[in-house]
């Protein structure tokens, strides 16, 4: 903590403060929240106003064409189908070169030729029913992309491509390995999820740590390490409630679990600062746990009851306190 | 967003502009040195803390029907109060509460009010419940010092008035209770520097903020499609258009502090976009309230209330689309003139120069 309070960082709550013991005016304090820029200067609300307007009218478009395909489908040859599309895409692409992969206008028009190579390939699907499998559409789909989504230096396109090779993983296995079996029981499938999603999370705290300057934002990583560990609890908790601690894979699981939770406990508080993922990490340790208080506990019994209640309290609270802890070391440690 | 400067820079440069006398700094100085540096508790630990209390309720509730302590709707009643007390004196007088027992409060608590309801419920009728249940969570507002628990109070008291105007057939209601919840939510985000200054009102503000917001967006839910609440013909249109009003007036609040006349081409260009929305989607209020709602998120840099406006932003606009009884042909069209209309305005705007 600085040693004169005034080279503190300008922040809300301490204008507040200053302003609620009348060291500032109502004025003085609106004056100084603008010089923060918590309230947004002129220019800000112009680039907003923009970017709404570009947003939502863009989109509005886009949406406007899909429904005119839709209304004149039946009617159209197989030409013209085809044609529309791939001028759509040709065109949009020039757009994108035109305006410059740097700024967010070509980046929204990449994005959306990369939406349209999906639509053509579903109409390709659809007008000569090939027959084939819907993981060939998606994994094709992210094949012809994945040079756009290279040169595009921008997230959501990677994410577009991490979907696509999901569900073309997924549907891969409903489709051709465990044909018929509901995937949601399926602990390799969960497994395999895992090793794809945890190497673009790795790829993505690498690139993150090398200051990757399109790769700052927190919410990607964010996103990737979620769906991490949903696809461990998931079959963690089922081998719980269905206590079915066989086959391997099963067991494999679950000890990958216990290890990706405790690592990432510590990665998130001591080499990259996460609250929201450490947080994210305690609440699966309260759902499994609980889970597993829940079927070691005889439930016919009252007081198992009230013990689930004290459990969950509990975790709650040396969660809640544990996590204050870490905030305030990691603001004294920036310092 | 929040720029990093020092409360010295900040200081120096109201001094400058005589908004401050020179003399204040050591005043100032003096104030911090006895004001430790502060960290708020960030959202997601409260939602954290929230969503725990509430999965603690299920396995309370169960254990005290195992003891056969409310088997009947007056026992539930009496049990309720008995928690519900209990936790309001509990929170108000033991000051120094450790973590364990305020969350265990927290969790008693909202048992408390779904015994409470629910045995009333039973007991009485939905009118009955629902009158005691908005007196209640107004109570619980006022006094039950947690930010959860406010926030909690904010939505089941909307939700109670909703309830009432169903049962007395007054369905039309609702925009009442939609456009004063919209008032309410501007007031909180726009006047928060001054919510600062009050002690009382700084401690109440943020749930009812968030409680708000997040009421209006529920209740415009169902605005997405007239059958989900059967035998509740509402014309959503007359929301949309007091929604279109709060807009403007907003607008024409914030304008002015950012040099934008009312007499000039950005402001004209600006209310005749608001216009074009509000004919747009007038069959959409909740896109009306996520614009409000993301125009108050931006103004205070708040993230919380920006994403959450996005969210329900792309909720409603699709939805809405999605439903529109027209053939594909019109909406398509309509979709598109809509987009190239935005899309001219914006360029307009783009010609206009700064300032002006």
């Amino acid at each position: 903590m600085p040693t004169d309070p005034l080279d503190r960082p300008a922040l809300p709550i301490y204008l507040y403060r200053l302003a609620r013991v009348k060291h500032l005016t109502p004025s003085a304090l609106d004056q100084a929240l603008y010089l923060i820029g918590l309230i947004p200067n002129q220019t800000a609300w112009r680039r907003f106003i923009d970017s709404l307007l570009l947003l939502l009218g863009t989109t509005l478009i886009l949406s406007g064409i899909i429904f005119f395909f839709a209304y004149n489908w039946a009617e159209m040859s197989r030409l013209t189908k085809f044609g529309l599309i791939q001028l759509g895409i040709l065109i949009i692409a020039a757009f994108a070169s035109r305006y410059g992969l740097e700024r967010l206008v070509g980046q929204l028009a990449l994005f959306t030729t990369a939406i349209l190579v999906g639509v053509l390939l579903a109409v390709l699907g659809q007008i000569y029913q090939t027959g084939a499998d819907a993981f060939e559409l998606f994994l094709t789909w992210a094949i012809l992309i994945t040079p756009w989504v290279l040169i595009g230096q921008f997230a959501p396109l990677w994410l577009l491509l991490l979907s696509l090779f999901n569900l073309s993983l997924i549907f891969y296995w409903n489709q051709v390995i465990d044909y018929g079996e509901y995937f949601f029981y399926s602990t390799p499938l969960y497994l395999l999820l895992f090793v794809l999603n945890g190497t673009a999370l790795s790829i993505w705290e690498y690139a993150h740590q090398q200051s990757v300057v399109w790769l700052q934002g927190d919410w990607l990583g964010r996103i990737l390490f979620t769906i991490i560990l949903t696809t461990l609890i998931v079959p963690t908790l089922y081998a719980i409630v269905e206590q079915e601690w066989e086959p391997l894979l099963r067991s494999v699981t679950i000890i990958l679990y216990v290890i990706v939770t405790l690592f990432s406990l510590w990665y998130y508080r001591h080499q990259r600062h996460d609250l929201l993922l450490l947080a994210v990490c305690l609440l699966g340790i309260l759902m499994t746990v609980t889970t597993l208080m829940g079927r070691l506990l005889p439930l016919e019994m009252e007081i198992t009851w009230l013990i689930l209640a004290a459990v969950i309290i509990g975790q709650a609270t040396l969660a809640t306190k544990w996590l204050i802890i870490v905030a305030k070391n990691a603001q004294k440690e920036s310092k | 967003m929040v720029q990093s400067t020092t409360l010295r820079t900040i200081i120096n440069e109201l001094v400058r502009q005589n908004l401050l006398p020179p003399e204040a700094t050591e005043q100032i100085t003096k104030t911090l040195m006895i004001f430790p540096e502060k960290i708020s508790t960030p959202w997601f630990i409260n939602t954290l803390i929230g969503i725990s209390a509430w999965l603690a309720v299920i396995p309370l509730l169960v254990f005290l029907f195992l003891i056969q302590l409310i088997n009947t709707a007056v026992s539930a009643i009496g049990v309720g109060i008995i928690f519900i007390v209990g936790t309001v004196f509990f929170k108000h007088f033991y000051k120094e509460d450790t973590f364990f027992l305020a969350q265990f409060a927290l969790a008693l608590n909202l048992t408390g009010q779904l015994l409470f309801v629910g045995g009333l419920w039973v007991q009485t009728d939905t009118i009955m419940a629902a009158l005691a249940t908005a007196v209640l969570e107004l109570f619980l507002f006022n006094f039950y010092q947690s930010s959860i628990i406010r926030f909690t109070s904010i939505l089941i008291f909307i939700a109670s008035l909703i309830v009432l105007f169903y049962e007395w057939h007054f369905y039309q209601g609702v925009h009442l209770v939609i456009l004063a919840t919209a008032a309410g939510s501007i007031w909180c985000w726009l006047k928060e520097s001054q919510h600062q200054l009050n002690e009382i009102i700084v401690e109440l503000y943020l749930p009812l903020g968030y409680g708000l917001v997040t009421a209006l967006f529920l209740m415009l839910l169902p605005s997405i499609q007239a059958e989900i609440i059967p035998k509740m013909p509402i014309t959503w249109s007359f929301s949309t258009l007091g929604l279109i009003m709060w807009l403007l007036g907003l607008e024409f609040m914030l304008l002015p502090n950012h040099n934008f006349f009312l007499i000039s081409a950005n402001n004209i260009i600006l209310l005749s976009g608001t216009l074009l929305i509000g004919l747009l989607f007038y069959q959409a209020p909740g896109i009306i309230a996520t614009v409000i709602v993301m125009v108050l998120g931006f103004q205070r840099s708040n993230r919380v209330l920006m994403g959450g406006a996005i969210f329900f932003f792309t909720v409603f606009l699709v939805a809405y689309y999605y439903h529109l009884e027209l053939t594909l042909l019109i909406k398509s069209i309509t979709l598109v003139s809509s987009g190239l209309a935005l899309l001219g305005l914006r360029w307009i705007l783009k010609q206009l120069p700064q300032g002006e």
